[in-house]
Parts: structure tokens; sequence; C-alpha cells
């Protein structure tokens, strides 16, 4: 049952008038592309199947603290067959609120509510993370990861994003003296080549790690290969056994300097802990 | 069929091209599942009326009179929509409406382009690594059932099944969600496709099985032999395995899901 509407010290209920600017506020500082200008307007008020009823607020004193909204549409299953689905977006919670369980309400209040099955909707369908699959989507909505026969085709004209992500970076590690500590050794510039994105290296020193747009003079490694792979490693999300496989399959190609691979994968790991650590340090109210 | 570049014009869109390009659209992804057809009302929305879209970022190409592709790009460099239709020469449409992108995306600052595409298309796979695309999976996408009897009943009104006799199967389903019911009945028979709340007296088969294991099922993520050999599915009498695995075939929606990035929101 809905636990009469109530959990962790929130309630939830349905959009009403005069809730806009508190929604665009959530979304704007929940994701970065609602700061375009128009978009929660296009994708909500615009909206022909826009539904007050399939917009879900989490309110807690009054103040809105997280939100999930629900486009209604036809969705195709097969030839002649076509159901009303919902699409699910934008499951929002503030930073503050966030781990409390207050997205999983959000998620299971049309369930349970009735809203969808008031509007003949047989299916939901949302965008994630596989990795939440077990975590969140299954137990808290019974999502099943979907079919999909999309590849999505990616070109890169500049490495602005690349050089922005390496800046924050650098402003990490040189806030941090454990992890210049954890550089020192691993000092080498990396020369990347990959389909789909200009040249660049990322030149990584103990005191600082820039991104140089074009081809590097004397790198110590040089890497080849896909777009998104690449940007795991450099994500350092990319797992050491990953790493390996997709070396050994020839989907990334080191033409230079084999053996700094691990070097490789223990910088970027470094950086990753930089970001993150830097990012709770933000996140921590005072 | 093979048509010289000279013969295709291109435009930006003008008001009134919507019924064109949603027949294009819907006809072009006849065979495909996963997407919304298209309406005009519902193609303004989600191409025209992007806050990332302008009308100047909308290609159209037509040879004579007749619509033959498009390009829908966002101010971001994502390619909202691409269309073209197959019966022309589809490598010229492709390679003329990309080309295009890319100088559109250029000219107003985009950082990149992203499009999607149907993963058997090799039309534009091949046309994408000519320009030098990089391939990724798309964005992993998730599904929850809300009505499975009435999602069943859909499905093999869609398809028309053809069992011999009239047959009651009735599912007993564990691991669901408090939202979704947990046992109902499906009647297959000469008069169409029924859904049963209540157990009937006739005879029955009875399937067993988790939510999860049925939902995947039913969109080909999980294989009916299978979960039928590793016991994902119990069900009795045994010797109704024929109809059973029958069924879940039906069942199985195996058209290819293609999602363009346009009904991403």
């Amino acid at each position: 049952m809905l636990d009469e509407g109530r959990y962790l010290r929130c309630s939830y209920r349905e959009f009403r008038d005069g809730d806009e600017v508190a929604i665009e506020e959530l979304l704007k500082n929940s994701f970065p592309r609602f700061k375009e200008s128009n978009l929660w307007f296009w994708k909500y008020k615009l909206n022909p199947s826009f539904d007050p009823s399939l917009l879900v607020v989490a309110e807690k004193d009054g103040e809105i603290v997280g939100c999930n909204y629900w486009l209604l549409r036809d969705l195709k299953l097969s030839g002649n067959a076509q159901v009303k689905v919902a699409l699910g977006a934008d499951v929002a919670v503030h930073p503050k609120h966030r781990g409390c369980g207050i997205g999983t309400e959000l998620m299971r209040y049309p369930r349970l509510s009735g809203a969808f099955k008031e509007k003949g909707i047989l299916m939901s369908y949302m965008f994630g993370r596989l990795e939440l699959t077990k975590r969140l989507y299954e137990p808290a909505a019974g999502y099943v990861v979907a079919p999909n026969c999309t590849i999505t085709y990616k070109k890169l004209f500049n490495c602005r994003q690349l050089k922005e992500r390496f800046q924050q970076i650098d402003q990490a590690v040189k806030s941090n003296e454990e992890t210049k500590k954890k550089l020192k050794n691993l000092a080498m510039c990396v020369s990347f080549k990959l389909k789909g994105a200009p040249e660049f290296a990322v030149h990584i020193e103990p005191a600082r790690v820039y991104l140089e747009e074009g081809e590097a003079e004397n790198p110590d490694v040089i890497i080849e290969g896909n777009l998104p792979l690449s940007f795991l490693i450099v994500g350092g999300t990319i797992g050491v056994s990953d790493l390996v496989k997709v070396w050994f399959t020839g989907k990334v190609k080191i033409r230079k300097g084999l053996v700094h691979i691990f070097k490789i994968r223990k910088a970027f790991k470094v950086f990753q802990t930089a970001l993150n650590y830097k990012s709770q340090i933000t996140r921590t109210p005072k | 069929m093979a048509y010289s570049t000279s013969e295709y014009t291109t435009r930006t869109y003008i008001p009134g091209d919507e019924t064109a390009l949603v027949l294009l659209f819907n006809t072009e992804h006849a065979n495909l599942a996963g997407f919304v057809p298209r309406t005009i009302e519902y193609w303004r929305w989600c191409c025209l009326k992007r806050s990332d879209v302008d009308e100047k970022g909308i290609l159209v190409m037509e040879k004579g009179d007749r619509t033959v592709g498009y390009a829908v790009v966002g101010k971001s460099g994502n390619v909202w929509e691409l269309c073209y239709d197959s019966h022309y020469d589809a490598k010229t449409i492709v390679s003329t409406l990309l080309a295009w992108t890319l100088r559109y995306a250029r000219s107003v600052g985009s950082d990149s382009v992203v499009l999607n595409a149907y993963t058997n298309d090799s039309l534009v796979r091949e046309v994408c690594q000519d320009m030098d695309f990089a391939e990724s999976p798309p964005e992993p996408m998730f599904l929850s059932v809300l009505d499975l009897p009435q999602l069943m009943c859909e499905i093999l009104q869609a398809k028309e099944p053809s069992l011999d006799t009239d047959e009651v199967f009735w599912f007993n389903l564990k691991n669901c969600p408090p939202w979704c019911t947990k046992s109902f009945g499906v009647r297959l028979g000469k008069n169409g496709v029924s859904i049963l709340e209540e157990p009937v007296s006739i005879s029955r088969t009875t399937i067993e099985t988790e939510m999860p294991t049925l939902v995947a099922l039913m969109f080909g993520t999980e294989s009916v032999l299978k979960a039928i050999i590793y016991s994902k599915v119990h069900f009795h009498p045994f010797w109704k395995i024929s109809k059973v695995r029958k069924l879940l075939s039906i069942l199985q929606t195996k058209t290819p899901w293609f999602i363009p990035r346009a009904d991403i929101g």
C-alpha cells in the first residue's frame, strides 16, 4: 500500500499549479541539461500529452525535494501491437535528501495510486544505468532490461569537454597532497588517437595534469581505439580485466609503451578518486 | 535503384512539410518496435518545438515532388531524427544528410554530433564509418509491466494465434510487484483471446513462474526453451509442454527495438 502517502517524513502528491518554479529549479540542480533555456517548458508544459497526474513530487516541510515525470505515449511493440506506455523521466532528488528512498517512492507512486491504471497504461519504460538494475530499478518498480537494437554513432569536433574534465582533475589533484604523492611515480604522456575524435594527449606530472589537443611530441604511450572504450579508460571506470580484454580483442591498440598499461590504469584511478573526494567535500553541508 | 545526386534537391524545413515527414518515418520504421509512431502533433513536439531545434536545423531531401529523406539536428549536435526512403538511392541520401549534419553542427558551435540508428542498418553504419564516426552502445533501457493480463491480450490479439483447440492457461506469478495481478487466466480459442480473472472449471494448463522471467520471455531477452529446460517456468500437466511452448513463443515480441533520439525526451 501507499504508506498513507508518507515515507521518511516526505509526502508525495501529484503536480499542481504553482509547483513549476520549484520543479524547474530542482531539475536544473540535478541535470545540467535543464540549464538550457526552455527545456523544462518544452518537455513538460508544451508536451501535447502532459498530464499533471503523471508528474509526482516529494515534499518535505512544504518544500519540493524530489520529482518524477512520466511522458504518456503510444509505443509500437510489434507488427500490429501498439500499447499505451509511460516513459519515466527525470527522477530528481535534492542532494541533501538522496539515499533516503525518495527516488524509489517517486517511482512507485503512480503505480500504487492507480494513476497509471486509470489511463490504461500497460507498461512503463525508462533509460538508466545497468548497475542500478538489481539495486534500484527492479526492487523499486519491477524494471527489467529491455531489448534494444539501437546503436549510437558519435563524432567529436574538438576536445573542449574532455579539456574541462581534465581541468577539474587538475584542480582536484592540486588540492590533495595524497594524490600528488600517488602520481609521483606515474608521470608520463599518453597520446590518444581515437576513432571519431581529434588527436589529444594527456600529460601526467606530479604537480599537474593537463590535456593537450593535437599530436604529442614524444609520448610514452600511444593508445588507438574506439571512442567510447577509450573514454572508459580516460574516465577510470574500466577494470583491469576489461582493459586486458579490449587490448586482446584489438578494440584498443597500444602502439608504444605496452608496459605502461597498468600504470595508466592506476593513474586514471587516482584521478577518479581525487574527483570523487573533491565532489564529496563540495557536497558536505557546512 | 541508382540515381545521380543531381536528381535530388535539398532544402530546410518549411511549414507544411510535417505530413510527408511523418508518413516517411512511419513507413520506414514499420518493421521495427520500441519507438513512438509519429502523429503530426507528436512530431511537431518532439522535433520542431524542441528548444534545441531551429527550423534551419531540419534538412529535407526531395526527388521531384517526393520527400525521400530528412534530418532533424539540434544546436547540441544531437541528430534527433534521421530518416530515408529505402526505395531510392539510400546511400546518396544518407551521405548527403550526414554531411550536411556535420556542417550544420559545426556552424552552430556544437562540440560533437550524436546519432541513433538501428543496429542492422548497414547503410547508415557504412556511411558513419566512412565519415569517421565512433560506435557505442545506446543508453540502457528498462521496462516494467503494469497490467500483464491486458498486455498479453494486446499482444495475442495482434498476432491472432491459432492454437488447435479452446485452451485455458492459468498463470500463477511469483515475485510480483504489488500493483500487478498475481493470478489470471488467458483463454485462447476460435472466438479470439479473453482474460479470465477467476479460475474456470474446465481443464486448464497452469503455468508458474516469476514475473521478471515472464517479462524477459515476452520481450525476447530470455529464450523460451532455456526457461523451460532450466525450470524457470513450471507447468502442469506436463504433457501440455508443446502448447505452453507455443503460447510463450507467440507472446514473444521478436521485432527489433529501435529508439530514435527524439523519443528519449
